[in-house]
């Protein structure tokens, strides 16, 4: 299982909690495992079956858009972070 | 640039330091940094900096102070409310170190006015709390080739990183498009802690000041990122983008408006 860290404003597509553990052999597949116990959770970081462009995903601290997206391995204990930016201050 | 008999007091917890001593002292002495915002971040960005003693501070707000805002920014007091942020600020910080100058601008900065508004600084730290503003300062920043000390809050998360222009990835790099306004709330409609901006804006403050002395900095490439209900920090790594419009090969004017970007990432969404 990998650990899915999530940004604040995400936390509300998973009960508000800011950490998910979900099994998948690839970000995709993670993703969907999310989903399926957190109905709409893809429809926030996913759009026409891409990561939304003003969301970003890193697996153990790398940008997967510099690497191969979606399509990203995932192993066991692996860290997913999902970041859109923030603004406050 | 040497030091008077004063600073050398008044610096010496610093500058017995074994990587800091007069010359470093002697740098920020001669540094002039702008911080844009007197708000949440710029409150401990603005007194660190005062502290540390950077040359000339100038402090760039347009707000005047609120009722509300007294929970986190500790320059002002109950008398103030209604007095401009930038003044306020200057003033008491000039009172906290008269060795340097600290000075306000009470100016909304904008797209437009961003480029010779930030000009001629060693260092912008941002601690404003809007995408058109922050994307703004970004750009400013990567064609006048200035280092940006980043840093932002929501809620009990925060992020901060250090942008070297030519040399590290700028916000844009990071992020190039802002989240819709409705994904991502402000400070004024989710609340903010004193201590969470407290905390990011020390962090900034901590690498302007070693940037500047001319030490080794830990956020280049980096976006730091904390959540204080979990105390996790994690730092994420970054890329420069040949191709970004702000501080790529070449340079795309690009006002964020988060009204227009909304609608438009919702007719996309609908198409
Ligand atoms: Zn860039």
């Amino acid at each position: 299982m990998a650990i899915v860290r999530l940004s604040t404003p995400l936390r509300k597509f998973n009960q508000g909690k800011p950490e998910v553990e979900a099994g998948g052999s690839t970000l995709k597949e993670v993703l969907q495992n999310i989903d399926a116990s957190n109905p709409g959770f893809a429809d926030k970081v996913l759009e026409k079956g891409e990561i939304k462009r003003f969301v970003n995903i890193y697996v153990n601290n790398e940008d997967v858009r510099l690497g191969k997206g979606l399509e990203t391995q995932i192993g066991e204990k692996d860290v997913v972070s999902i970041l859109p930016a923030v603004s406050g201050g | 640039m040497g030091l008077n008999l004063n600073e050398i007091k008044r610096y010496s917890r610093q500058l017995v330091l074994p990587d800091f001593g007069s010359q470093q002292q002697a740098r920020l002495k001669g540094s002039k940094v702008a911080v844009t915002g007197g708000g949440g971040l710029g409150c401990p960005v603005s007194t660190y900096l005062t502290l540390a003693g950077i040359g000339e501070i100038h402090i760039i707000d347009m707000d005047n102070i609120e009722m509300s805002n007294l929970n986190r920014q500790f320059l002002y007091t109950p008398e103030d409310v209604g007095k401009p942020k930038a003044e306020v600020a200057a003033e008491r910080l000039g009172e906290v170190n008269p060795e340097i100058k600290v000075d306000a601008i009470v100016e909304r900065i904008t797209y437009d006015n961003a480029f010779d508004l930030l000009k001629g600084y060693d260092a912008v730290v941002d601690g404003t709390d809007n995408f058109p503003v922050r994307y703004a300062i970004n750009d400013a920043c990567a064609v006048n080739r200035t280092p940006l000390f980043h840093g932002a809050v929501l809620m009990y998360e925060g992020r901060a990183t250090s942008i070297i222009p030519k040399e590290t990835a700028c916000f844009r790099c990071a992020f190039p498009n802002p989240p819709p306004s409705n994904m991502v709330p402000t400070c004024r409609e989710a609340g903010v802690v004193g201590s969470m901006v407290g905390l990011i804006g020390s962090i900034q403050a901590m690498e302007t000041v070693r940037y500047l002395a001319g030490l080794e900095i830990g956020l280049k490439n980096r976006l730091l990122v904390i959540n204080v209900d979990t105390m996790e920090f994690e730092k994420v790594r970054l890329r420069r983008l040949d191709d970004c419009t702000a501080c790529g090969d070449t340079f795309v004017p690009r006002p964020v408006d988060e009204v227009c970007e909304t609608r438009r990432i919702e007719d996309e969404q609908r198409a």
